[in-house]
């Protein structure tokens, strides 16, 4: 069965959709004139059901790009430690670049919350939501190189034109706030490598490719095109909307029952509301001092609780990235790097599980934590050009690496899978790529095999051929 | 860091869907069966009962269906419909006022297939039909995804613009095709180079970082999908699931492609003009190869300059102990080239250096303890002269003058001597091991160098694409000197070879008899294949195409899949009639589309049927809303903007400063395509796209209404002087319906303006305005008038402050400024309803340096109410606690200054309670409610709604 676009049925019923979207005029509207009656089958982001009921709703992607290294954060490994300096008693896996001798972790591990779980000295304020934690140590991908891997985990095919996880999660699920894009991609001051590809529609239609914001802005307008009018008042706009609803009534006398012209009247009120919308939702300085300082008032706090805001609104998928380029790839002065990296971020992500919780979201909000691949347990060898002089930082590694998910229906406190004693591979419980996103996927409600798209010829999905959902970290 | 392409060791995985997931159980057709792959045959016209509404054989197969159901068709549009729907059908522009009238008058017979012939004789006949193909050609300005190398294609345009010309020519379709595959070989005295521009067709592509496999997967997508709606590259991993295609006939596809490339010069389009922008491109390209050139050279010649050996001879002497890596270490922290470093180090390490007439001195030299140099030196000279080694005479001369004093001396005399040393055969050949060429030094630079090289040579690029004078290329392929043999990659997987198979054309097309292609990479014979009458697809595929741009759904719903699970089509005789009629009309585009457009089913009303609500009979004609280069054009045409320049390279249609030519020729950036492409449905540059979505989303509505484009054609409407001249508002609003709907207002229209363009002149209740003034002392009137300019967050006498009239008062959301005693910041506030209010506001005078300010309250003429005086650096509240108020009585807030304004900026919350039921009004929220009230302004937001309306965007 292919997962039609069209199909109507909102996923939830009409005080629940209320309840969800809070200040909710604008997606009622679209949830009963877009979902239910004719007109909706022209907007693709109407709210759709997905195959099964749904543990999670949306999903918040925190992408560390560059890679962040496993045994230095949640895979502590002691036996790495007794090696430091030395080779590794085991064939070493090829990487992008040669390495040589182990690098032990600069960094202490201790156990917390009920689950014991380790996380490293990196992340005090994450460890503080350790039992809302299920770590994934067991990641493994395909290749040691950035854009592969990002292509790979963002789109789950590491060369080709493909649709974005989100875009496919937009595609089955529409976004239950019309007055909002369902799926955006942040990323402070750029883009990630690989640029908007990370979140594009491939061949699925544009409407679901991502919304980018570059999130190191404050402006309303410099976050969303277009959404301020720079010349008329709110109130003005309202009255030249009137006489547009006016005009497009008059045209629609001797034309009644199409639905594309009621649909194309209704989006003018549907943007007039999104101006409101996404105004509030992009405004921090709405939300209590105490949260605000629960966050940061810095990019990654700001950004962070934008998308806690966003998704409390009712939008489906929001990515945020760490930075432009690939902040996480400490090929060298890794300690350095990775202290510096934490910091940024440690904060903002501790206040967002926190805040989820505290609001009731976490149970239908999945967070995912981690990179495109890990690194090295072992330490890179100069090379010219990079870290030239330096012998303390580790290579990439997609052999072996962490993610962390929390809520969304995962267990919490837990830890999935394995590397070896030193962290270089994944082998206990491997969870490749496409068995992660099978998995998101089975907790957004569908099963990965059938949400399929047709194009060129035959149905595409997301797993493509692979694929197979991790059920030992569902709840 | 990344890697480069070549290294990234990609293991392929196979990327088909193998399980055909809604086709489980369903019987796969029979290949010898499919109605596509059967010989196209030339049906009877079918006889129909409705004898009078036919106009051409078309309509015959369209009624003949249209009966069987027991269904009417649709009766004609009227004119003013059917040249709307020509126009943008055949040029993608709206006809003007002028045009419509001349038609609806125009009575003749002739006149609608005059219409017809006129449009398609327009030059803007190909801007319209050539973007339908660019879509099916993922037609891009840029290459995608790079790592250093210039992302531009900036010859792309060129293949735009050729495309633009064949549909303008009415190139044959047989022969447009074959031109975009073998152009290289069809070159003639008389076509000059002019159709190699045709193969940007294959090379427009994404670049998937240089990946070949890829790349040309994506050629054998666009080539057998565009033209043959086949999806031959399901076959790249494993045979084609459904259709009769074998792996291995896409590796003999695969060898056509794999023994073709593109040459390193791309073809000159024409002969060089000598025109000032040429002469200016070539000095611009000269200068900045010198500029390379002098780069390189000087970096080769600096290796033998003095203090460069003076400095690699101590290095290597201080570094002969080290291995190669920390050799290496040593070169970059001596800012010397590593690779140089390394062979001095190689050649004094040689075996017959130690007898070398000009080196083996040095070595020696180098033996010596530093802190007794000077003492041993004169004698180990005297030592190395007697000794049995010759030594080179112009060295000897100089170290017989007089003995070295330390080693550093001895490495500056060895770089003099070396670096001076043409007339020395002997000493020139000393130096042999450290000269690179200006052209092979770039490899052994440092990073830092190198960047600056490939900073240079991208400026290199950088005016070759971008230079007005650059001569136009070809995007052309040429064959390899020798084809390459192609093999079956297993699995898709380059790495894994399997056998070798023939370069040819499909077997299930050619049939037992199908050879090899026997000409260099057999590419023009693939593309004869293709484009033949004998093709049972090509014909097929192009009609269909045509029929779904026109009427709006195509024959074959899946235009770019016509394999076995493709939809059966619902007009398989009228598809089979217009495929062999293309033919016997010598694949004449425009005669097909003349014929389409000519039928009455073509002609229709649009009323739906509600017998037939899909369409799916064609018993009435789709309304179908303009698409993006159509709205973006119309909206450029109607405001007098359209800038109608035709063909050349790419302009930004997206940025604020936006070119005003047709959309066709905006840019098209792959990688990140602007949004509002995207939002408005633009065919993805990225994959081949046979029908675009159509989507209606906010975001098209937030371009129309808050955009900057959208904007300024309202303004460039209200601005022309054909309306500016025009004296009543009824002229004016009749003026902007002809100009954006091509025809003339009825009475409730231009009441709908008259209304919205003469809002209540009265204020409205529980409004707020934002002034200035004074009470008269003389006649205890408050004068009060609103400040008349808003900046971005407050109301005041000009964009700067101060303002030469109005100084210093103005007033924001949340504060102000008074100005002097005639100009108090003054906050109007008008009653709703009768009724008792309480009145208050907080106000604090934050600057220690302010001399006070005092606030009162005011209503009406001149009725002080109360006023409070506030010090510097304090808050005072203001209230009166309860007030009767009538109906449209004003309430003052007014803040004068005290001797001096200097320091006086205030913050205050001003706010009016009714007591009875609660609401509140609060200053700040009322802050800009008056913006875009003026009478510009509202005509601006009226044109601005005739061209976001349905009327605009969509086609009866």
């Amino acid at each position: 069965m292919s997962h039609h676009p069209a199909s109507t049925i909102p996923a939830f019923g009409r005080r629940d959709f209320l309840n969800r979207v809070g200040m909710g005029f604008g997606a009622l509207a679209a949830g009963t004139i877009l979902g239910e009656n004719a007109p909706g089958a022209l907007n693709p982001l109407s709210p759709k059901n997905p195959h099964f009921p749904a543990r999670a709703k949306a999903v918040i992607h925190l992408f560390m790009n560059g890679g962040p290294s496993q045994v230095d954060t949640f895979d502590p490994k002691p036996e790495l430690t007794k090696y430091d300096g030395k080779k590794l008693p085991i064939d070493y896996l090829k990487t992008e670049r040669p390495t040589g001798a182990a690098l032990k972790s600069p960094f202490s591990f201790r156990k917390h919350g009920q689950s014991g779980l380790e996380i490293s000295e990196l992340f005090p304020n994450v460890a503080q939501s350790a039992d809302q934690l299920c770590v994934i140590r067991s990641m493994h991908a395909d290749v040691p190189n950035h854009e592969p891997s990002l292509l790979l985990m963002n789109c789950g095919e590491a060369r080709l034109i493909r649709p974005s996880v989100g875009s496919w999660v937009s595609y089955g699920l529409g976004t239950e706030n019309q007055n909002l894009p369902g799926f955006i991609s942040m990323c402070p001051g750029g883009y990630p490598i690989q640029e908007s590809q990370n979140w594009q529609a491939g061949f699925l239609p544009g409407a679901y490719q991502g919304t980018y914001i570059d999130s190191k802005h404050k402006e309303i307008d410099k976050l969303i095109a277009n959404i301020e009018n720079k010349q008329i008042s709110l109130g003005a706009q309202r009255r030249q909307l009137d006489l547009l609803k006016l005009l497009n009534r008059r045209h629609q006398e001797s034309r009644s029952g199409d639905a594309q012209l009621e649909s194309r009247l209704h989006s003018f009120e549907l943007a007039y509301r999104m101006q409101l919308d996404a105004t509030d939702a992009f405004d921090i300085t709405r939300e209590p001092k105490y949260i605000r300082n629960l966050y940061g008032e810095d990019i990654h706090g700001r950004q962070t609780l934008i998308a806690r805001r966003l998704v409390e609104r009712g939008v489906r998928y929001v990515q945020l990235w760490h930075g432009n380029g690939q902040p996480w790839d400490s090929h060298d002065d890794l300690e350095i790097n990775h202290r510096r990296l934490a910091r940024q971020s440690d904060k903002a992500i501790g206040a967002l599980l926190i805040d989820l919780k505290q609001r009731g979201m976490l149970d239908d909000t999945l967070v995912i934590w981690g990179g495109e691949f890990g690194r090295t347990p072992v330490v890179e060898m100069p090379k010219p050009g990079s870290n030239a002089g330096k012998i303390n930082g580790r290579d990439h590694n997609h052999w072996g690496f962490t993610m962390w998910l929390a809520g969304g229906g995962v267990k919490g406190g837990h830890v999935h899978g394995a590397t070896d004693e030193f962290g270089f591979k994944a082998v206990d419980d491997p969870v490749h790529v496409h068995d992660l996103h099978a998995t998101i996927l089975h907790l957004l409600g569908f099963d990965h095999q059938q949400l399929t798209y047709r194009f060129a010829g035959r149905d595409f999905r997301l797993t493509d051929v692979h694929g197979r959902v991790v059920n030992d970290i569902i709840a | 860091m990344q890697l480069s392409a070549q290294k990234c060791p990609l293991e392929l995985v196979p990327f088909c869907l193998i399980i055909a997931i809604s086709g489980i159980g369903a019987a796969t057709p029979d290949p010898a069966s499919h109605w596509a792959f059967k010989k196209l045959t030339s049906p009877v016209v079918p006889a129909t009962s409705i004898k009078t509404w036919s106009q051409n054989s078309i309509d015959h197969f369209i009624l003949e269906k249209i009966e069987a159901a027991g269904l009417t068709p649709s009766q004609r549009a009227d004119r003013r419909t059917l040249i709307r729907r020509l126009y943008f059908g055949l040029v993608g522009l709206p006809p003007n006022f002028a045009e419509i009238r001349a038609f609806e008058n125009d009575t003749t017979p002739a006149a609608y297939t005059a219409l017809v012939d006129r449009l398609l004789d327009s030059p803007h006949f190909g801007e319209r039909w050539g973007r339908h193909w660019l879509d099916i050609a993922r037609y891009s300005d840029t290459k995608g995804y790079v790592f250093e190398e210039s992302r531009d294609y900036p010859y792309a345009y060129t293949y735009r613009d050729w495309v633009i010309r064949a549909f303008n020519d009415d190139l044959p379709y047989d022969r447009f095709l074959t031109y975009q595959i073998a152009a290289d070989t069809l070159t003639t005295e008389e076509t000059g180079n002019r159709h190699l521009a045709a193969m940007g067709f294959l090379t427009v592509g994404r670049r998937f970082l240089n990946r070949e496999p890829d790349i040309i997967d994506d050629r054998i997508d666009v080539t057998f999908r565009g033209t043959m709606a086949l999806t031959v590259s399901c076959a790249r991993c494993h045979d084609h699931k459904y259709d009769p295609i074998p792996t291995g006939d896409y590796y003999s596809l695969y060898g056509v492609f794999d023994s073709s490339k593109e040459p390193g010069e791309l073809p000159l389009l024409d002969k060089k003009h000598d025109t000032q922008e040429s002469r200016s491109f070539e000095s611009a390209i000269s200068t900045k190869q010198k500029q390379i050139d002098s780069y390189l050279e000087k970096r080769s010649k600096q290796q033998q300059q003095p203090d460069y050996i003076k400095r690699y001879l101590l290095a290597a002497n201080e570094g002969r102990d080290l291995n190669v890596e920390e050799l290496k270490k040593l070169a970059s922290t001596r800012k010397l080239l590593q690779q140089i470093m390394i062979r001095w180090d190689k050649h004094l390490k040689s075996e017959s250096a130690s007898t070398d007439p000009v080196y083996a001195p040095w070595l020696v030299f180098t033996a010596l303890t530093p802190t007794d140099f000077s003492k041993h030196a004169a004698s180990t000279w005297q030592e190395l002269k007697s000794g049995k080694n010759r030594l080179n005479a112009t060295l000897a001369a100089a170290f017989d003058t007089k003995a070295p004093i330390s080693l550093d001396q001895v490495a500056s005399r060895y770089a003099n001597i070396l670096a001076n040393a043409d007339k020395d055969p002997e000493l020139a050949s000393a130096l042999d091991h450290v000269r690179v060429a200006p052209d092979a030094i770039y490899s052994i630079l440092e990073t830092s160098g190198q960047q600056h090289v490939r900073k240079l040579r991208r400026e290199l690029e950088g005016i070759k694409t971008h230079h007005a004078g650059a001569p136009p290329r070809a995007m052309a392929m040429i064959d390899r000197t020798s084809p390459r043999q192609p093999h079956v990659f297993e699995r898709g997987d380059p790495g894994r070879r399997g056998a070798a198979v023939p370069r040819q054309f499909l077997a299930f097309i050619k049939g037992p008899g199908r050879k090899p292609f026997s000409k260099g990479s057999g590419r023009l014979e693939m593309a004869r294949e293709i484009a033949s009458k004998d093709n049972p697809l090509t014909a097929r595929v192009w009609v269909n195409r045509v029929w779904g741009h026109l009427l709006g759904s195509h024959l074959v719903s899946t235009p770019s899949d016509f394999g076995l699970r493709s939809n059966l089509p619902s007009h398989p005789e009228l598809l089979d009639h217009l495929g062999s009629r293309l033919i016997d009309k010598k694949w004449s585009t425009k005669k097909l589309i003349r014929s389409i457009v000519l039928s009455a089913t073509y002609q229709q009303v649009t009323d739906h049927q509600p017998t037939d609500p899909e369409n799916l009979l064609y018993t009435h004609a789709k309304r179908r809303r303009l698409d993006f280069e159509s709205l973006r054009d119309s909206m450029l045409t109607v405001s007098g903007q359209l800038d109608h320049t035709q063909f050349g390279r790419p302009v930004a249609i997206h940025t604020s400063n936006y070119s005003r030519r047709r959309t066709v020729y905006g840019h098209i950036e792959r990688q990140n395509l602007p949004p509002v492409f995207r939002i408005f449905d633009f065919a993805s540059p990225d994959v081949h796209v046979a029908k675009r979505p159509e989507t209606t989303v906010p975001q098209q509505a937030l371009y129309m209404l808050n955009g900057k484009f959208a904007q300024d054609q309202a303004l460039a409407l209200i601005n022309q002087p054909a309306i500016i001249a025009l004296r009543s508002q009824e002229e004016r609003i009749q003026y902007l319906y002809r100009q954006v709907f091509a025809r003339d207002p009825d009475e409730k229209e231009v009441a709908d303006g008259t209304a919205f363009l003469n809002p209540d002149q009265e204020l409205s209740g529980g409004s707020w305005q934002y002034g200035y003034g004074n009470n008269e002392p003389s006649t205890k009137q408050l004068k009060f008038t609103p400040l008349p300019h808003l900046a971005k967050a407050s109301w005041q006498g000009g964009p700067a402050l101060p303002d030469p009239v109005l100084g210093w008062v103005c007033l924001s959301p949340n504060g102000g400024h008074p100005g002097t005693d005639k100009t108090h910041a003054i906050l109007r506030w008008i009653t709703p309803a009768d009724g008792r209010y309480k009145i208050s506001t907080n106000v604090r005078l934050p600057s220690p340096a302010s001399d006070g300010i005092t606030v009162s309250f005011a209503t009406q003429q001149g009725h002080n109410l109360r006023a409070w005086r506030i010090d510097p650096g304090k808050s005072i509240h203001a209230k009166v606690q309860s007030l009767l108020l009538k109906a449209g009585e004003a309430l003052y807030f007014i803040v004068e200054p005290g001797k001096t304004n200097n320091h006086d900026s205030f913050i205050w919350n001003p706010s009016v309670r009714d007591i009875a039921s609660g609401k509140t009004w609060l200053a700040s929220t009322g802050f800009d409610a008056t913006r875009g009230t003026s009478s510009r302004s509202l005509w601006a937001q009226y044109a601005q709604a005739l061209l976001a309306s349905n009327e605009f965007s969509f086609l009866d």
